[in-house]
């Protein structure tokens, strides 16, 4: 059992990246291996010392932080990525963790919290800097709502009519499926649009997408 | 045996932290630090430190480096860095008797020796 902590720091940031070293060195649990100074130097690295956390950057030059959380989930799933950046963005956020971070904390934390966080994710948990975790919530309740709250009120006829549209069938030919009328067909669509809040057919189709209605998404 | 005494300003937890471990060196002695802008003066005006490392922010260069430059009766010079980027800059104050306007002049048309320094420290 490996009994420390392998950790690689990318950051292109030199007072960052070297104090770290030295705050995390200081750990009796924890070792850095490497240090990258950008998101290819992260992913040659990766690879080369298999760490077990990425403490990850996210603006770096060459390939950013995100681009190379990307490749190292997808190349080596077991390392775990650790986001460590001054953006407090929702988009940055949440473009993070779908690349597959395990977890997000600000350059304005506490040490404490930092050393934490690497274990944590260490661990295999997910570690969220405390005002990054409400956004994800709130993003997470917003999504219930949406997905729960107005899909819920659709009838059967505009679910069938919501799923031929979003496989691109016009109103005549879905007309022609469902054995109804092309104006019953526009009158389904303009409930659809009103009963979910969109505005067009395409955010009707990334909907549909979403909720996975049509096959292969 | 430390020669070089030090007064740190910071924002952020990391950046006091990473400055304070890097710093540990036998020529410079950290002779204060406050989280605290206001009232940085007064402490550094009791230490007298030779170099003051203030934390720049995305506010850009903090009105304090001003005071600090204006106010120092001994010479000190200003280093500012940043969490966000790896530019280092240093802020002196330089000062001159002009008797005449050639003095002046001559100071204006002299290589502008960085009143106000800057490094990429990548």
């Amino acid at each position: 059992m490996n009994e420390y902590l392998k950790v690689l720091i990318a950051d292109d940031h030199t007072i960052v990246r070297s104090g770290i070293k030295l705050l995390l060195e200081a750990e009796a649990d924890i070792d850095v291996v490497g240090e990258a100074l950008d998101g290819n130097q992260a992913l040659a690295m990766a690879e080369a010392l298999h760490p077990d956390v990425v403490l990850m950057d996210i603006a770096m030059p060459g390939m950013d932080g995100l681009e190379a959380t990307r490749q190292i989930k997808s190349n080596w799933p077991d390392i775990k990525v650790l986001v460590l950046t001054m953006h407090r963005s929702d988009e940055y956020f949440f473009e993070m963790l779908k690349a597959g971070a395990s977890g997000y904390i600000l350059k304005g934390a506490e040490t404490s919290d930092l050393i934490n966080a690497v274990r944590v994710v260490g661990k295999g948990e997910v570690f969220l800097y405390p005002t990054m975790a409400q956004k994800l919530v709130s993003d997470y309740l917003r999504h219930l709502e949406n997905e729960s709250g107005a899909g819920d009120s659709l009838s059967q006829r505009e679910r069938q009519v919501l799923k031929l549209l979003a496989e691109g069938f016009s109103n005549k030919e879905i007309a022609e499926k469902l054995v109804i009328s092309p104006s019953t067909v526009y009158t389904h669509y303009s409930n659809l649009l009103n009963k979910l809040g969109f505005t067009s057919r395409h955010e009707l189709i990334q909907y549909a997408r979403k909720r996975g209605l049509i096959r292969g998404y | 045996m430390h020669n070089q005494k030090v007064f740190i300003i910071w924002t952020n937890p990391l950046f006091h932290t990473s400055v304070v471990l890097l710093l540990d060196n036998p020529q410079i002695e950290v002779v204060g630090e406050t989280s605290n802008y206001p009232d940085a003066w007064q402490q550094i005006s009791l230490q007298r430190p030779d170099t003051i490392l203030i934390e720049k922010t995305s506010a850009g260069v903090p009105a304090e480096v001003l005071d600090i430059l204006e106010n120092s009766s001994w010479k000190v010079r200003v280093i500012g860095l940043s969490l966000a980027n790896n530019e280092l800059s240093i802020y002196h104050r330089e000062q001159q008797t002009v008797g005449q306007i050639a003095d002046l002049l001559r100071f204006i048309l002299s290589e502008p020796q960085a009143r106000r320094e800057s490094t990429d420290i990548s």
